[in-house]
């Protein structure tokens, strides 16, 4: 059995290019290339096996499990970190980004395909790798608290065999929000600067 | 979310070759004056006032950097390596071309009522 393959799964606009951002950071391998770590071969319907077999060791992104499939061979073993956010505000984001903003019947719609999809790829994952394997993490946790949300991450990534470097680098790749969008985000600002100034006095 | 002004400008710096501190600076060299439009534009396109990316690039004038705008977009139409340098910096700091791809090509599995009220709203927009 080889080396596991770590997959960054959700459905689109949820976190998973910061989640790969911040591996990156933290010199965890990861497969494509920032910022959106898209330039891989994913179909529409699968995810090409042959490629996937030359990134064992190596955290690969996985946006919308429910249609772009993962064959699961026996003697494969994945992680996945699966990242999930506010249904309504996920809509909106995935609106926004194809220019489709601004239409409630369609937000309807969409809202409703985010909820019944993360549903099934919640079941995906599971049968993928059970509980024990997967680390589940909320996009509105990561914006708000991204040095709590950088250590479960490192945590679970050293436990299953993917070192981790240094958490407040990976911390980093969070831009800072309004503090009217992200109230506590302060402490983990806070955290950062003392951790910057830590290393400038080493 | 806006891309803050100091990462459009690094983009521009590493991707133009020309250094973060003479995008700020005051010298009117045409190879200059082309790069810093190009954060202008890039600025302009994240949301950010005129007199805003005037104080974020060196105090420069509200109406500088609409000139500049102005300016770029049009040279641009007819520069290739103009255009592509735009699209290279604004894919770099906003990441949105690859994700936006990926969107595109995930949204051909959606279901068809999905699909039809997309293509309404495109008609409806398009006129």
């Amino acid at each position: 059995m080889g080396d596991p393959v770590l997959l960054v799964a959700g459905l689109g606009r949820c976190g998973t290019s910061l989640v790969m951002q911040m591996l990156d950071a933290a010199g965890v391998p990861v497969a494509g290339q920032s910022p959106a770590y898209e330039d891989i071969p994913v179909s529409v319907r699968f995810v090409d096996l042959d490629w996937l077999d030359r990134q064992r060791g190596r955290a690969v992104k996985w946006i919308d499990p429910v249609n772009a499939k993962i064959v699961n061979p026996e003697d494969w073993r994945y992680r996945v970190i699966f990242l999930s956010r506010d249904a309504q505000q996920q809509a909106l984001s995935q609106m926004k980004l194809l220019g489709l903003s601004g239409d409630r019947a369609l937000r309807r719609i969409w809202r409703a395909k985010i909820e019944r999809d993360r549903t099934r790829a919640l079941r995906i994952v599971d049968r993928l790798c059970g509980a024990h394997g997967t680390l589940h993490l909320r996009f509105e946790d990561l914006i708000t608290h991204p040095v709590s949300s950088a250590d479960r991450i490192a945590r679970f990534c050293d436990a299953h065999g993917f070192p981790f470097g240094n958490t407040f680098c990976a911390a980093g790749k969070v831009l800072p929000r309004h503090p009217a969008c992200a109230p506590d985000m302060r402490i983990d600002l806070a955290l950062m600067r003392c951790a910057d100034a830590r290393a400038v006095a080493q | 979310m806006r891309v803050p002004i100091s990462e459009i400008l690094q983009g521009v710096s590493a991707e133009s070759g020309v250094p973060l501190e003479d995008l700020l600076g005051r010298c009117r060299l045409q190879g200059l004056v082309r790069a810093r439009q190009v954060a202008y534009l890039l600025a302009r396109e994240q949301g950010y006032s005129l007199p805003r990316i005037g104080r974020a690039l060196g105090g420069r004038d509200h109406t500088t950097v609409l000139q500049g705008v102005q300016g770029v977009a049009r040279a641009a139409a007819n520069d290739p390596e103009l255009f592509r340098l735009i699209e290279v910096v604004r894919a770099r700091v906003t990441g949105d071309t690859d994700a936006r791809a990926g969107a595109l090509r995930r949204l051909q599995a959606a279901p068809p009522e999905m699909l039809a009220r997309v293509a309404d709203v495109l008609e409806a927009r398009n006129g």
